[in-house]
């Protein structure tokens, strides 16, 4: 049931075809749907009769250029390749799954979210890696420009992770016997974050951007700390932002105030806000006294944005996202003061948001009640 | 000696077809154009006859012929575009001494200016396509959609346009996207977080789909109040802010705009940003106007319309329908007569006058005044990288002749193909009613620019640059370490005391006036009736139908609206407007088997431009529409309900 | 923020869908040649569609029952998507799931059984997940294909449950959502898809007590539409009305969305001529959209339309799932 098809019909505008227009396209689709099914069943012959080889090999390319979601071709393109490899020169071997590579980027820029086309991908590079022929600096600017032309493909911040982490892979393999682990690895990370950053600035919604950002602060942290000696181009980025988790959230608590003012209706930035604030690996770097004093800073920034977000409101409503973390931030800290988290003003606060939230009205109604706890 | 004169006329796009990959499988012939033009019409009868090959006439032409419609289609000149044409300086010449013979109807007080003598300033003529009236495109538009579903995109060639330049208290200001990407507003340090938090607002508001409630009763209320206003006391914008919104990104010519119209056209922009890139605009290579018009006429070739140029209409007999022309041909005409005001027929013109000028509604003459200039600079310093184009806008009150209206400029330089490398055009208008002022006004505007132009390569560069001009790029990588200069041009220093020491070289100057019955804020083309647009004053019973002249518009909005105004008048609607289905060329010369999800994209496909598998490479400047063997299917959202302001992004992803 | 009064409420035209359904095979341009490899499992919700709306006559069940079989590849073990396409877990729950739906006791299989089990448990990797066949693509979808696969065949072990119980809590991000492999981010499907498979391997206990998760479920729903998204910032779909409302209903949260105003939602992306529902209003429907648009309004409210009630686990009708032997940890 969990099957996925790039193609499917997704934000394509409905177009009521007359019976006419219909027997037309038939009429007109009519050589392509024989070609195709020539094809197909030829592609299927051959493979009975375990043909693998070079022609076979042409004819999964025609047949995967109209239809990349044909598994069993990708399938039967590998099986071919497989066997080419016992024959031919390894270099013709490589060369031939590095035009591979070059038909897959055609591909997946036409079908960015076909899973059988990465899919594909992965298994070249991973014969190249076998051949020690792997260029997987060249797959990081694949992947770049990839996510330039949809900053929020879901396969392509999963690729991403993906190469990085051959990246450092391969980089540790190669690396000199004077060469540090960490800082090869700090290196990579920074960049990383670095990345996580100039997307978040073209548009603070890529929630994909923060959410790799919150995987990367402790990594590259840990880098950080276990460097001895700071590189001269990381040092700028040490000192401003990973010198200590608390400095780190100071840094991002930062970012986050500009994104609420620029968009307090954005979802991403209020979730990256609540893993901020409750992190562990920011919180036990704090005394209580200023894990505290982050807290009340963090809600009169955002009780402050609610009043202006009221003066714009015809009926003077709270914001719907500000009220929600004043909540948040207020629970958090009633529990760090050891008080009753539904307090009044907690509770007068989800009765006004059961009037600015209707949709989630019964999740308030929950809390209200006692049912679940509010974070 | 080639069995007919060919006139002399640069080549269209279609002829070249350099760069593309594509080739169309018939690139349709044009009479005059590639083959040589028969003594007679050898038609018998047509349905439709169109007077003039201008662009909403060769639309027209296009739209009628594919709903098998008989067109013929002339054109009393020697080349196509009518007053949308693409001349060279030669034409232009002459076309500067037939305005003043009073031959083209709606045109006066040509000059053409073109100094020092053959050994001070060579050129060839052909090398120059200068524009009667430039226009650019914007990515969203309802022109671009229609030259993508037509396919007559093929014919034709884009380049990116990302530089609006305003000019205010004597300067220069950055290029306007400073504001108008989350990305600038998010950055820009010298925003407080408030003005930041109201200029989101405002980007928010404006792309809000329009049928929301509150939006709705926000114009409603508004609707009378001007611009500046509203921004003021909505959004609570500055003045640096509200000038770049007005009239650079909304391209309003005057203070007194009214909100809901700027607030259109401030959208417009918006939401043509990042639709194929980090551009709003579109500029077509080699001339504007009269490439999209000779576009159109291959298109209707293709479909069956009849073309002959240097051809009148003499005389029409409206009960026999027989229509005479200069060739001595005679044709019944079944249905309309489509006659654009530069072709009008003498038997006709009292007709015209009557219409125009009737007692009970009589139309209003607009006056556009364009100075357009070639200057021996590229002007690269207004241009983005890898770009060939730029707008400058002077808003009202920002030059010393106290311009009451905005005067807009377009540039450009060798690399859109209208003129050598190393020089560039400057297309200047405005659409101010007293000629004199308005003069003044393009001159005025043409010394800020020049003086602007000098001042900086004169200068020295290391006394004019400070330290933060040279900055680490801080996008760039982390162990990049080299400064990289931000502003390698200072566009932002006042001119007061500028005393150029050398004169900008021009090869030549061309001023001319001309009139059309649009209104500049096209709110007879949008809200068109029988008693503000020509076209619908024409009385149903008569076959004739007479169109307007271009308007001052600078972008194409308003020409897909006037054109199906006039084919609904022709045919009764206009709901089979260009409803063809042209797959079936697309697949020719094509193996590539596109599929619906991705037709509807195909206009996204111009993301090609920024994308190049092997190398990697960052923007190449020309864009190519729908080029299929680099096809990028990025779903494109075009619901107004959820469009995402600043790309479109849509996710499609499922499992 | 107010939500204005929902003047257009859409009629359900059941009738209209079971035509579309039943008339998916007869279609024979183009694209549908395309779709061959998705043939398995748009059966499959084409059946889930009509058995949901209580019509699963409206298609012959001893061909559709041949089909599968003629799908199974001897080869590898498993199902393909359509006769001669290669063994894939994602065709094998389909086939599975289809012919469950008319036979329990799944005789048909006969000896293919065995085999089958044996494909399905050897795709398990030594971390606990799951590749798609044997090409090596893992997916937390994987997971959940083949824990809930062996549960209908009633084949569930410690040994297989455990690790792949462990995997899926790796995937858990600081958002509350889940998403395909660790580190990824979170995604309503994936959510789905790790959820369904902590409930078929009796594990929701270690998400008692998870707000976050159950908040990051209902905030997936927005306005104007009412409708759910994937992933916050982006736009609804009516496929999430059943991967998010399914994930809320395990958690037993559905009424943390606005559960009429996602019935709008979903009733306005019907074709109201042709039948078949769509992922936007006005959008080219399909029978996957279709599939789940009208799972979606049987967990919404399965009485009001007369359908039957589906197992959010199992997107199966519960009358079918409930005889599925409960494995217990």
């Amino acid at each position: 049931m969990t099957n996925n098809d790039s193609k499917r019909e997704h934000g394509v505008k409905r177009v009521n075809l007359s019976k006419e227009a219909k027997r037309l396209k038939l009429e007109r689709d009519a050589a392509k749907t024989e070609n195709y099914k020539a094809l197909t069943s030829q592609l299927f012959t051959s493979r009975d009769d375990h043909q693998l080889g070079l022609s076979e090999f042409n004819e999964t390319t025609k047949i995967l250029l109209i239809n990349p979601e044909f598994y069993t071709m990708w399938n039967y393109r590998r099986e071919v390749l497989i066997e080419l490899r016992k024959s031919i020169e390894v270099e013709q071997y490589i060369d031939m799954i590095n035009r591979d590579l070059k038909l897959l980027m055609d591909l997946l820029k036409r079908y960015p979210k076909c899973y059988w086309i990465w899919n594909h991908r992965r298994w070249c590079l991973f014969e190249l890696v076998e051949l020690n022929k792997v260029n997987w600096e060249y797959e990081f600017g694949v992947v770049s420009k990839l996510l330039e032309l949809d900053a929020r493909n879901y396969h392509g911040w999963q690729y991403r992770r993906f190469v990085v982490q051959n990246i450092e892979q391969d980089s540790l393999k190669k690396k000199k016997e004077s060469q540090s682990e960490t800082l090869i690895l700090l290196n990579i990370n920074a960049n990383e974050f670095n990345y996580t950053t100039t997307k978040i600035k073209k548009n603070i919604s890529n929630f994909s951007a923060w959410h790799n950002r919150s995987k990367l602060i402790p990594k590259v942290f840990k880098y950080f700390s276990e460097v001895s000696d700071i590189p001269e181009p990381l040092q700028e980025l040490y000192k401003t932002v990973f010198q200590s988790p608390h400095l780190i959230l100071v840094h991002d608590l930062e970012l986050i105030k500009t994104g609420m003012y620029m968009d307090s209706d954005d979802t991403s930035v209020w979730l990256y806000l609540y893993w901020l604030l409750t992190e562990e690996f920011f919180i036990k770097d704090l005394t209580k006294e200023v894990y505290l004093s982050i807290l009340k800073e963090q809600l009169s920034i955002i009780e402050e944005l609610n009043e202006l977000e009221k003066d714009d409101h015809k009926d003077h409503w709270d914001h719907c996202w500000c009220l929600k973390s004043i909540v948040f931030v207020k629970v958090l800290i009633y529990k760090q003061s050891n008080e009753d988290a539904l307090s009044d003003d907690i509770k007068a606060h989800l009765k006004d948001l059961i009037k600015i939230d209707p949709l989630r009205k019964a999740k308030y109604l929950d809390q209200l009640e006692g049912k679940v706890s509010i974070i | 000696m080639p069995p007919f004169s060919r006139v002399e006329r640069r080549e269209s796009m279609a002829e070249r077809r350099p760069s593309m990959s594509y080739t169309p499988p018939v690139i349709p012939h044009l009479e005059g154009l590639e083959k040589p033009q028969q003594n007679h019409i050898e038609l018998d009868q047509a349905d439709v006859l169109i007077l003039g090959t201008g662009l909403i006439e060769s639309i027209l032409a296009a739209a009628l012929s594919w709903q098998g419609v008989q067109v013929l289609h002339l054109d009393n000149k020697s080349y196509y575009g009518d007053s949308a044409s693409t001349l060279t300086i030669d034409q232009l010449k002459k076309w500067c001494i037939e305005v003043n013979q009073g031959k083209l109807p709606n045109f006066q007080d040509a000059q053409i200016y073109i100094p020092g003598g053959k050994s001070t300033n060579k050129f060839k003529s052909k090398d120059y396509g200068i524009d009667l009236t430039p226009k650019i495109m914007f990515c969203k538009s309802d022109l671009l959609s229609l030259l993508i579903k037509s396919r007559v995109y093929k014919y034709l060639e884009f380049q990116s346009l990302s530089n609006f330049h305003v000019f205010e208290n004597d300067d220069f200001n950055k290029k306007i996207s400073n504001s108008t990407s989350k990305e600038d507003i998010f950055s820009n340090n010298s925003l407080s977080l408030l003005t930041k938090r109201n200029l989101m607002k405002f980007l928010k508001f404006i792309l809000t789909d329009n049928k929301n409630p509150e939006k709705k009763q926000l114009l409603f209320e508004n609707s009378k109040q001007t611009i500046i206003d509203f921004l003021k006391g909505q959004f609570n914008l500055e003045d640096p802010q509200i000038n770049e919104l007005v009239y650079s990104i909304g391209l309003c010519i005057k203070p007194t705009t009214k909100t809901p119209e700027a607030i259109a056209k401030i959208k417009r922009f918006l939401v043509s940003f990042d639709v194929y890139g980090n551009f709003p605009v579109m500029i077509s290579k080699y001339g504007g106007p009269g490439e999209i018009s000779q576009g159109f006429c291959r298109s209707a070739a293709v479909a069956g319309t009849i073309y002959k140029l240097n051809t009148n209409l003499v005389d029409y007999d409206p009960h026999t329908k027989i229509a005479q022309f200069s060739d001595g041909s005679n044709i019944k005409i079944n249905e309309k007569i489509i006659i654009s005001p530069t072709q009008l027929p003498k038997f006709l013109q009292s007709t015209y006058n009557e219409l125009v000028n009737d007692e009970i509604s009589p139309l209003p003459t607009y006056n556009i005044t364009r100075l357009i200039t070639v200057v021996r600079r590229d002007c690269k310093e207004w241009m983005s990288d890898q770009e060939s184009s730029a707008i400058v806008v002077f808003p009202p009150l920002s030059l010393p002749t106290q311009n009451n209206q905005s005067v807009q400029v377009i540039i450009q330089n060798g690399g859109t193909g209208i003129c050598p490398s190393g020089q560039s055009i400057w297309f200047s208008h405005t659409s101010e009613p007293d000629l004199n002022r308005a003069k003044l006004d393009l001159e005025s505007a043409f010394e800020k620019m020049e003086a602007s132009l000098l001042r900086e390569t004169e200068s020295n560069l290391e006394k004019n640059l400070n330290d933060e001009d040279f900055k680490i790029n801080s996008s760039a990588n982390i162990y990049s370490t080299t400064p990289i200069m931000v502003n390698s041009f200072k566009l932002g220093e006042h001119l007061q005391n500028f005393v150029p020491k050398e004169k900008l070289e021009i090869v030549c100057k061309v001023g001319f006036v001309q009139k059309t019955l649009i209104n500049p804020d096209l709110t007879n083309v949008f809200q068109a009736s029988e008693s503000n647009n020509v076209i619908l004053k024409s009385p149903a019973s008569s076959d004739i139908i007479f169109t307007n002249m271009l308007s001052s518009e600078l972008s194409y909005d308003g020409i897909i609206t006037e054109t199906k105004l006039i084919y609904s008048k022709i045919t009764g609607s206009d709901e089979d407007f260009f409803d063809v289905d042209f797959e079936d060329e697309d697949d020719e010369g094509n193996d590539d088997y596109t599929r619906s999800s991705t037709t509807t994209t195909a206009a996204n496909t111009i993301a090609n431009a920024h994308i190049d598998d092997a190398n990697l490479v960052h923007t190449k400047s020309t864009t190519s529409i729908g080029d299929n063997s680099n096809d990028i299917a990025i779903d494109d959202d075009d619901d107004d309900d959820n469009h995402e302001p600043f790309g479109t992004d849509v996710d499609n992803m499922e499992l | 923020m107010e939500v204005t009064s929902d003047t257009d409420v859409f009629p359900f035209v059941r009738e209209k869908h079971i035509n579309f359904i039943i008339e998916q095979d007869s279609h024979r341009s183009f694209e549908y040649w395309l779709t061959e490899h998705l043939r398995l499992n748009g059966l499959y919700w084409g059946i889930t569609a009509l058995v949901t709306m209580d019509t699963l006559d409206s298609l012959p069940k001893e061909e559709v029952m041949d089909f599968v079989i003629k799908c199974w590849d001897s080869k590898s073990g498993g199902f393909g998507a359509f006769p001669k396409h290669d063994g894939h877990l994602l065709s094998t729950l389909s086939a599975l799931q289809i012919l469950r739906i008319y036979d329990d006791e799944l005789n048909i299989l006969g000896n293919r059984r065995a085999q089958l089990i044996s494909f399905i448990k050897n795709l398990q990797l030594k971390d606990g997940s799951f590749q798609g066949d044997r090409f090596g693509e893992v997916d937390t979808r994987f997971v959940y294909v083949s824990l809930s696969a062996l549960s209908i065949l009633g084949e569930l072990t410690p040994e297989i449950v455990n690790p792949a119980v462990e995997f899926i809590m790796k995937c858990q991000n600081f958002d509350g959502g889940f998403g395909m492999v660790p580190g990824a981010e979170s995604h309503a499907a994936q959510v789905f898809t790790c959820l369904g498979a902590l409930a078929v391997a009796d594990s929701l206990h270690l998400l008692e007590n998870d707000t976050k998760l159950s908040n990051w479920l209902s905030e997936r729903q927005v306005l104007p539409t009412g409708g759910l998204n994937g992933r916050p910032e982006k736009l609804p779909d009516v496929c999430y009305s059943w991967w998010v409302l399914s994930s809320l209903s395990i958690l037993k949260k559905t009424h943390w969305v606005d559960l009429s105003k996602l019935e709008n939602f979903v009733l306005s992306c019907q074709d109201l001529i042709n039948g078949g529902i769509s992922d936007r209003p006005d959008n080219q429907t399909d029978i996957y959209h279709t599939c789940f648009g009208i799972t979606g309004l049987s967990l919404i409210n399965h009485e009001k339309y007369n359908f039957k009630p589906v197992d959010p686990i199992y997107c199966m009708p519960s009358e079918v799932t409930k005889h599925f032997k409960k494995w217990k940890n």
